[in-house]
Parts: C-alpha cells; structure tokens; sequence
C-alpha cells in the first residue's frame, strides 16, 4: 500500500459552473442569452432585501477588444462605478446608488412575475413604468432569473416604440 | 445532472469522517475545504495548494485566517489571508479561535479523545444513547488508534500531579491522545498509522496547538481524508462555501475558490455540512433568511449554543517548571463532580514556545510559564443569531455565572502549588470579566426530535430538508464538558452509516 497522500479528481463529474463576474463578463452577449434562457424564475418571495448588483455586459462593447471590454466593465465594477444594486420589498422595487460616503436611492421599480420580452419563458419583471420615475426611465424594464443560492442574472431593455434593445446584463447577490 | 452523489463542505472531524466512510461505500464525494493542505501532510500536493506551518516572525502573518467581528454595532469578516490557520470571531462577550485547513479543527487541537459519560446522552433523542453511540466511537479510536502518554513524562506533568495533589483534586487521569508515540521522544520512528499513511513520532516539542510539525499528530489529513481519497474523493482546498440553496432537483453549493478568484457552482442530491459549529450556523442562516432558498429551516437554529465553558490559565514565572513548552500540549486532567455528575475538567497545557517567533530571552523566561484549561458543562443555553450580515451572540459568563466563578476559583487553588510571580485566570481577559475566550464553540445546530426542539434529527439530517446533513460540532445539544472531537467524529461515523 502507498503512504502517500495523493489528490484525486472524480472524472466525470458536472463540472463547476464558473458565476463570478469576472467569468461572466468574458462571455459574449450571445452565451450570456442563451445563460439567461436556461435559468428559471425565481418566485417574488425569493427576492428581497438589499442585494449587491455588478454589470457584466453593457451595449456596445461587444465590437471593442477583449481586453478593452474587460477594462471597461472591471471600471464600472470598481471605483467608476456608482450603480450598487437594488432594493426590492415585495412587489416593489429601487437602486442603490453611491458617490463616495454618499448613498441614495433613485429610480423605482415595480416586481411581477411575467414573461420574458424573448419569449424564452417566464421571469422576475422590474417595470420602470411608474409615476415617480422621470420620463426618460419608463421605458426600461428589467427581468431577473436564478443563477444559484441568492444570485440571480438580470438584463435591462429599453422600450423604444414597438421594440425594445438589451442595453446591459448584470448579477444581483443577497 | 450532477454526477456528485455528496458535497461534503469541510474536512475536519465531521467532514472528513463522513467523507471516507461515504466514499468508502462507493457514492462520489467532493469535499469543499476552504483551507489549505497544511504541514507535513502537504507534502505530495500541488505548490498551490499546500502551506508550511506559520512558524518564525514571516511565517507568523499567515496565522490568523481572518477576523469576524460582530460586537457593538458593527459586524465586519476580515480576511486576512485566505490561507491563514486560524479565524477569529469576536462576539460581544466571547472570543472564539477556531481553525482553516484540511483536516479541519483536528490540525490545532489538544490530540485528546474523550467520550462523555453516559449522562450527556441525556440530552439527545433516545435513538442516541452512548451504547448505541459505542461501537462507532471504537470505529473512530480504531483509525486514530489513540494512547495515552506513555512515560517518560514531562517535568510539566510531574509538577501538575503535585498541584492537583495539594489543591485537593486527587491525581490526574491521562486520557488518550491522537498522537503516535515512539520509544523516546529522542528518536523519530516513522511507520505507516491505520491509514495506512506514513507517520511520524512525538518528539515532545509541545507544538501542537499550531500544527505539529513532525507528522506524529494522527490528524484527520492524515488518516480519514487520504482514506476518502483513496476511495475516490475528490478534495478541493481553499475553496470556501458562500452560499446553498435547492433548485427542485438537488442541493446547490456556491463556492469562491481562493487560487484563482473564481465563483463555482456544483450540485448534489445531498450536502453535508461540517464547517465547524459557527461557519455551518451561517450558511444556514444565510441561506433561510438572506438567500431564502432553504426556507424550512427550523427556528431553533442558533439555540443551544455552548462555548463549552472553556477558560484558561496562565502561569507565569513559576519555578515548577523549566520547560513549559515540551511534550504533548495537554496531556493530562483532573475530573471536577458535582452532585454526582461531571461539572468539569482542569487539565495542563503547554504554551507552544517552539512554533512562537519569540526571542531567546522571552523564550527562556516563558518556558518557566504554563497553563491551566477548564472545560465544563455549562447551561448551553446561549443563542447565536444573524443579522443579515453575519452572526451575533451576547453569550459570556452571564450564560452561567456559577460554574464560571468555580472554574476560577478551582484553577486559582490548582495554580497556588506553582508558587508563580503571576496567575492570569480568564486570560487573555481578566479573573471575573463577562468576556470569555473559547476554542469549542458548540451547538446550534442541535440534534432534537422535533423542529421545535432541533434543527436536525438523530441522524443528522436538516428537518424539513431531506438530503441536507450537519455533521460538527453545532450538533450537540449540550456541552459535554470534555473535548468534543471523539464524539463529533463517532456522530459522523454513525451519520455516514445511517445516510440513505
């Protein structure tokens, strides 16, 4: 018998999923579509309290270099970044935002479960259209599904007429 | 689908028990540990994943793991270093010490296996008596293959058997001890243990608490563990679980690996969790109240909690004794009865000079230091709780004032014979102080019959949540006044045969 101690792999185990933002952001923005279509809703009550968000693709970047891309969106993760997350209270919903020591919350939302705007099923849905968002903010509208414990994946469109553009992805953790 | 048949997170006296005998019975386990390999057991790792003991004053900065501070209004988990020894959580009235690595709490432990009288079964569902518990415990003893010290003893010891003699407490037991001893500390017998994995033998050097480092300590990295490996296991170090949950179909474990950065999700139909009493108290909490994807965890969680009325000692400055620092850190105890039943234990332990960066003057005035530690069985009636940021506790000496006062009074009578310059009771606080110091933070996740009374039930299992198992310290429903490791590794032995 040997006495070494020897590490072992189970061979074909699944393999981890990578969810950290800086794996997620190396995605393209058609892996992370088909990643949002894979997941499932999670139900209003699951969703709640102050959660941490961080962007992970935002529209327009996808033409840039790799490594640009990369720079930007670790920038808007870090000290260029003044998004936080979101605040959600059952059927109603804010963001948080910080300048510094400076933390406020702006721009509303109001939480449902509904289908998704790509028709790939159901999803957590963040209407902007309320009366105290300024003009210009009712037009977005979110949808959120689970990634894992307490993680979930969200993109923003915006509304424009009869269509609507993905303008970012992001991940909100509990 | 997940291939995974368990995720065991944590690899000490739970985990690694469980992760062997389940591996053993052909279910694919993978271990999550958020520590590294550490010390001689390492040793055929890969660089990444192995560290030397902090030893000397650079190795020293990789002692400390991290501190969790919860006192006042502020909660704030530093984290020092991912790869650190130990971690700290500093309560309002209680400090808790507790280790990181593979192998768990097992790589700073006092090496004592003791099993609780009969009476501390009291307290568990009458599925669990300790006859029924026996034969698990032999299972665990035949692995470890625990001995008492063997002579020649240290000068420390003769001189602990003079003070428990002239305060009255008759002489001291010497209870067993995972460690391998030779036919003199003077020389190193290396021979394969029951693992089957090459050790080495004590030489007396009184490192214990902070990792020995000649292989002679029968750790859990030593023997359980390369025995899950060998049956399959897949171990990964330094990799810390942040978050589960259950997707409908298993159990989801979120985990950061600390080599690369990188958040991994796995998932199993069963998860055993075994991250030591205070890290398994918050995953669950995080994950019924921060997370809510196990909402059925009972409210009882965090009750029951127990720092096991430890309270330390110091001698200083005593000439009883020249070298406080050799031999095996605690190797000997007096048993302390009250109406009939064990209240608590005083026992000698040595200060760790030879892991210590000291100077030779400090070090040659601390070997003529030593200290006492007291475990009792106290009300166990200490509750921890969650803030949304991580865990509060108020638990300290108002838990059970009286036993406290005894302990002191009882270590002031065992010091007296030393004749030292100073006694510190209650160190690193002071004689009477609320705030207490523990390294056996117990309880909260208690093993009862019902929801109302438990989180978990005989076997483990988290009520409400089939499939999810606690298998650490957090299961005691009391304290048992005596080293927990032996009964959280028999628990886990007899969790592991009872799994479904």
């Amino acid at each position: 018998m040997s006495t070494a101690i020897r590490a072992r792999t189970i061979p074909d185990a699944t393999p981890a999923t990578a969810v950290d933002a800086r794996s997620l952001s190396r995605r393209s923005r058609a892996e992370l579509d088909a990643l949002f279509a894979s997941l499932p809703a999670p139900a209003c009550t699951q969703v709640g309290g102050d959660l941490r968000g961080i962007e992970i693709d935002l529209a327009g970047l996808e033409r840039l270099p790799r490594a640009l891309r990369a720079g930007i969106l670790a920038a808007l993760r870090g000290p260029l970044g003044l998004w936080r997350g979101k605040r959600l209270a059952g059927e109603r919903g804010t963001n948080l935002w910080a300048i510094g020591p400076l933390r406020r919350t702006f721009a509303g939302f109001r939480v449902a479960t509904a289908p998704t705007v790509d028709g790939s099923g159901p999803c957590l849905r963040l209407d902007y259209d309320v009366p105290e968002n300024p003009l210009p903010l009712r037009g977005i509208l979110g949808e959120l599904r689970t990634l894992g414990p307490g993680l979930f994946l969200g993109r923003m469109h915006y509304r424009a007429g009869s269509g609507t553009a993905c303008l970012l992805y992001f991940t909100l953790e509990a | 689908m997940s291939l995974l048949d368990v995720i065991v997170v944590g690899s000490g006296f739970g985990g690694a028990v469980t992760a062997a005998r389940l591996a053993q019975r052909g279910l694919r386990v993978l271990v999550l540990e958020r520590g590294p390999w550490w010390g001689p057991a390492g040793t055929e790792q890969p660089r990444s994943d192995r560290r030397i003991f902090p030893r000397g004053s650079w190795g020293v900065r990789k002692l400390v793991r991290g501190v969790r501070w919860a006192r006042g209004r502020a909660t704030r988990d530093i984290l020092l270093n991912a790869d650190g020894l130990v971690e700290v959580h500093s309560f309002e009235h209680l400090d808790v010490v507790t280790g990181s690595g593979v192998g768990g709490g097992s790589l700073i432990y006092t090496n004592v296996l003791e099993a609780p009288d009969d009476g501390f079964f009291g307290a568990f569902p009458p599925e669990l008596s300790a006859t029924e518990l026996r034969p698990y415990v032999d299972r665990v003893r035949a692995l470890l293959r625990p001995v008492p010290l063997p002579a020649p003893l240290p000068d420390k010891n003769r001189a602990f058997e003079r003070a428990a003699d002239e305060a009255g407490l008759g002489p001291p037991c010497y209870p067993e001890l995972a460690i391998r001893f030779g036919t003199s500390p003077k020389v190193r017998e290396p021979a394969p243990n029951a693992a089957g994995v090459l050790q080495s033998t004590c030489t007396h050097c009184g490192c214990c608490v902070l990792g020995c480092p000649e292989r002679a300590k029968t750790t859990m990295d030593l023997t359980y563990v390369p025995v899950a490996l060998r049956h399959g296991a897949e171990l990964r170090p330094l990799c810390e679980v942040v978050a589960i949950g259950h997707d409908g179909a298993a159990y989801e474990v979120r985990y950061r690996d600390h080599r690369s950065g990188a958040v991994h999700q796995v998932a199993a139909p069963r998860v055993v969790l075994a991250a030591g009493s205070l890290n398994t108290m918050r995953l669950l909490f995080q994950a019924r109240d921060r997370h809510r994807t196990l909402p059925l965890v009972s409210p009882a969680l965090g009750r029951r909690f127990s720092p096991n009325a430890d309270l330390l000692g110091l001698i200083l400055g005593t000439p009883a004794v020249a070298n406080g620092g050799e031999g095996p850190a605690l190797n000997a105890f007096v048993r302390i009865e009250r109406d009939g039943g064990l209240r608590f234990i005083v026992g000698e332990v040595g200060l760790p000079l030879g892991a210590l960066p000291l100077g030779g003057g400090l070090r040659r005035r601390l070997g003529h230091a030593t200290g006492l530690i007291a475990m009792g069985r106290d009300a166990s009636t200490g509750t921890i709780e969650y803030d949304g940021r991580g865990l509060r506790s108020t638990v300290g000496r108002a838990m059970d004032p009286a036993l406290f006062d005894d302990i002191e009074r009882t270590l002031e009578r065992v010091a007296r014979p030393y004749r030292a310059r100073r006694v510190w009771l209650n160190a690193p606080n002071r004689r009477g102080a609320s705030r207490l110091g523990t390294v056996h933070p117990l309880g909260g996740c208690a093993v009862g019959r019902t929801p109302e009374d438990g989180v978990v039930d005989h076997r483990g299992q988290v009520f409400g949540h089939p499939g999810l198992f606690v298998a650490d310290g957090s299961l005691y429903p009391r304290s048992p006044g005596v080293p927990p490791s032996l009964t959280i590794a028999a628990l886990a032995e007899r969790q592991a045969a009872l799994m479904e």
